[in-house]
């Protein structure tokens, strides 16, 4: 999954997070608690705060799927009404608009999808750099095992 | 234009398939916007700080944008066309008993629309007619013709043509009124909603109401009716028509105590996003004010004279500018709640009242903290004197602190902003110039009581249809919102039963009774605050809002006294007091817990 473009940038600038940034309370929290089962994603290296990130952008999954369904809806609702209702302006103005709405419908789709990528990028990258804080800080400690997502 | 055929042929069925579709995106959408509301921008909010969460929660909030829209522009797409094939239906009809009533005669209707009849006379050759509409006797197609003529076929003929021209114009206007709508309902290109967008669905909302008001009346919205009444009618509707009327008629819907709270926060947040965008829109169009003062043309004394361009500045934008201002403050203090949501766990929130221009410009606000319609316990809090939509943040923010201290106590609870009242402005001599306070007269109370007794009615109206019980409730008053409560408790029906479980109140002046059981409550529920230093308990007493100037703090009024430990009028609901926990205490119903003075 590549980083988004538009936020690669961000992280590059961004220090790494220093502990009294983000309490070890939590990081600690997230190891246990953990969102391992909540989509195929795969990493093993979800850790601390990247949790609610990664689950920021399975809801986003979700509403691409949801915004497909609607896509799918509104063009099955409206292939029967030009062969049935000849004559009538109001047919003609569905059909001006329809094409307005699914390009709209379309781009919410496809925004969703680059969301949750993004998202879930932006969680592992934040997860990778808390990780290796943790390690820098309490060397010695035994660092979760994790494989590098290419 | 249809043809006489065409409006025999169409399928209406058609169009009420494609408004269930529509519908369905509606509803769907609503739905996606809670999700990205609460499943995506609150946990991004609770965990990040920094550039990296503010540009993603950018991304979210417009994604939350676009769900809006789509609920509303897709919803009202579903009313013009159910609207459409509902008010089609008639001329159809029309249209059908005549060409039956045509056959049945033996005439035959001609693709023109002309009808051809066989004659029938005793003196005429046998031969036949045509008939066309318009007839010669304006409002009696037919009848002078059949009377008049020595074909008895002909009248009837007449009629009939006039019948179906008549059914035809009729679904013409029909078509034409939503085609017209319909075209209106466009999607702006791209992913971006602006101002300019919303702005113009909150008139294409009014547009659908002009062009589909035969379909969906208003009218049927129940007004001044019990919040019960209100409820019963809701859950008498379809899905369909609650989604319709949610859709078309937003503020209404929103406004109507005792439907479910989600109901009315998803359209008072359409009213919201609505009214935002156009106050914004408004704001932008108002130019600089030009220069105050210009030097003297005349060179003489005074040495500077007002600007004329400056004075048409004032009369024009003078008002309304700082107006729209705090109309923008008050909304952007509701939309500053909606997104805190996730952080330090405060709950989603719920928007229960929206309206920036009712109660002489002091707008209305009512916010809650989790859905108060399946909380165990729920605490309405009313603010006091000087307050204003402009300056709702703090009353907002007031209502979180009492909902995180009262959630601590390991209970499910829901905490209310209910700001819906004119408001006194000066709360002592000289404030605001006034030389006599208005918070010393109770007139304001007396007016906002009735709303904010329906209101609670309300509110347990949708606890018992959501939670088959009504649930512990506690009534928060401060400063002259607790004289609000003292004429709400009274404002009711003797069978009403009490306006609250428990009575709280902070730096009261007195709420027009001399002791708790005349506020239908016993004096164990009734549970009052006076600082130190927070003079207004004693100047009320002095101005006489109480009645026989007792105040709620004085032993005489039989309830209970809490102990504070903050200082001054305005500071108990301060984190970590013993103020604000003590209200905590009641409003989970641990009477024990609370420390008495």
């Amino acid at each position: 999954m590549t980083l988004n473009a538009r936020w690669q940038g961000l992280f590059e600038d961004t220090a790494p997070s220093g502990p009294s940034e983000r309490p070890a309370a939590m990081t600690l929290a997230g190891t246990t608690a953990g969102d391992g089962g909540a989509s195929g994603s795969g990493g093993t290296d979800l850790k601390a705060d990247v949790g609610p990130w990664h689950q920021a952008g399975n809801a986003s999954g979700e509403l691409r799927v949801s915004t497909g369904t609607s896509l799918t809806d509104l063009e099955r609702g409206n292939e029967g009404v030009a062969g049935g209702t000849a004559g009538f302006d109001s047919s003609a103005a569905l059909t001006e608009i329809l094409g307005t709405w699914k390009a709209r419908l379309t781009s919410v789709r496809d925004e969703c999808g680059r969301l949750e990528g993004a998202l879930k990028s932006a969680g592992r990258d934040f997860g990778e750099r808390e990780a290796d804080t943790q390690r820098r800080i309490a060397a010695g400690a035994p660092a979760p095992s994790r494989t590098k997502e290419g | 234009m249809p043809t006489w055929q065409q409006l025999r042929d169409v399928k209406l069925s058609e169009y009420t398939d494609a408004a269930d579709d529509w519908g369905r995106i509606s509803s769907r959408s609503n739905a996606d916007k809670d999700r990205v509301d609460n499943g995506m921008f609150a946990r991004i909010n609770d965990t990040q700080k920094g550039e990296t969460a503010d540009r993603a929660s950018a991304d979210v909030r417009q994604l939350s944008r676009n769900f809006q829209y789509l609920h509303t522009e897709c919803g009202l797409i579903r009313t013009a066309l159910n609207g459409l094939a509902t008010e089609l239906a008639a001329p159809q009809r029309k249209l059908k008993q005549a060409l039956e009533e045509a056959e049945s005669a033996g005439f035959t209707v001609l693709p023109d629309g002309r009808v051809q009849y066989p004659t029938r006379s005793f003196v005429l050759a046998p031969g036949s007619g045509t008939a066309e509409a318009g007839a010669p006797v304006p409002y009696a197609p037919g009848m002078g013709e059949g009377v008049g003529s020595a074909d008895a076929n002909k009248g009837r003929a007449e009629d009939i043509a006039e019948r179906i021209a008549q059914a035809v114009r009729e679904a013409a206007e029909i078509d034409g009124r939503y085609a017209a709508a319909l075209r209106g309902l466009k999607a702006e290109p791209g992913l971006t909603v602006s101002d300019e967008t919303l702005a113009d669905a909150a008139k294409d909302t009014k547009a659908m109401q002009e062009a589909a008001g035969k379909y969906a009346d208003d009218d049927k919205i129940p007004k001044g009716k019990s919040p019960q009444d209100n409820a019963e009618w809701w859950k008498s509707l379809t899905q369909e028509q609650r989604d319709e009327y949610a859709t078309l008629y937003p503020a209404s819907v929103g406004a109507l105590d005792g439907l479910p709270s989600a109901v009315r926060d998803d359209a008072n947040r359409m009213v919201l996003a609505e009214t935002r965008a156009q106050t914004q829109l408004e704001l932008n169009a108002i130019p600089k004010p030009p220069q105050q003062y210009l030097p003297n043309p005349s060179g003489s004394y005074p040495a500077v004279i007002t600007n004329p361009a400056y004075r048409e500045w004032q009369d024009k934008y003078g008002d309304r500018k700082p107006e729209l201002e705090r109309i923008k403050n008050g909304i952007d203090a509701v939309q500053g709640r909606f997104d805190a949501t996730g952080k330090d766990g405060l709950p989603e929130a719920y928007l229960l009242g929206f309206d920036p221009r009712t109660n002489n410009g002091d707008g209305r606000i009512i916010l809650a903290n989790g859905n108060p319609d399946t909380a165990d316990h729920t605490a309405v809090y009313v603010p006091g004197t000087g307050t204003e939509i402009g300056g709702i943040g703090g009353d907002l923010e007031r209502a979180n602190r009492l909902w995180t201290a009262s959630t601590r106590q390991g209970a499910d609870v829901s905490t209310i902003m209910w700001f819906d009242y004119d408001a006194p402005r000066s709360a002592y001599p000289t404030d605001k110039g006034d030389v006599f306070p208005e918070a010393a007269r109770n007139e304001y109370a007396e007016k906002g009581a009735p709303t904010l007794h329906t209101f609670m009615e309300g509110t347990r109206a949708a606890h018992e249809a959501a939670s088959g019980s009504s649930g512990h409730t506690t009534l928060i008053g401060h400063s002259y919102g607790s004289t609000l409560v003292g004429e709400a408790t009274q404002a009711g029906r003797i069978f009403d039963g009490p306006i609250a479980d428990d009575i709280v109140v902070a730096g009261s002046p007195g709420m027009q009774a001399n002791r708790a059981a005349d506020l239908g409550i016993s004096g164990e529920h009734m549970w009052a605050m006076g600082a130190e230093g927070d003079n207004v308990p004693l100047g009320g007493s002095l101005v006489g809002l109480g009645e026989d100037w007792v105040v709620p703090t004085d032993p005489e009024f039989g309830g209970n006294v809490m102990k504070t430990d903050t200082h001054g009028h305005s500071d108990y609901w301060n984190e970590g007091t013993l103020s604000l926990n003590n209200q905590a205490k009641v409003i989970v119903g641990d009477y024990e817990g609370v420390i008495l003075e």
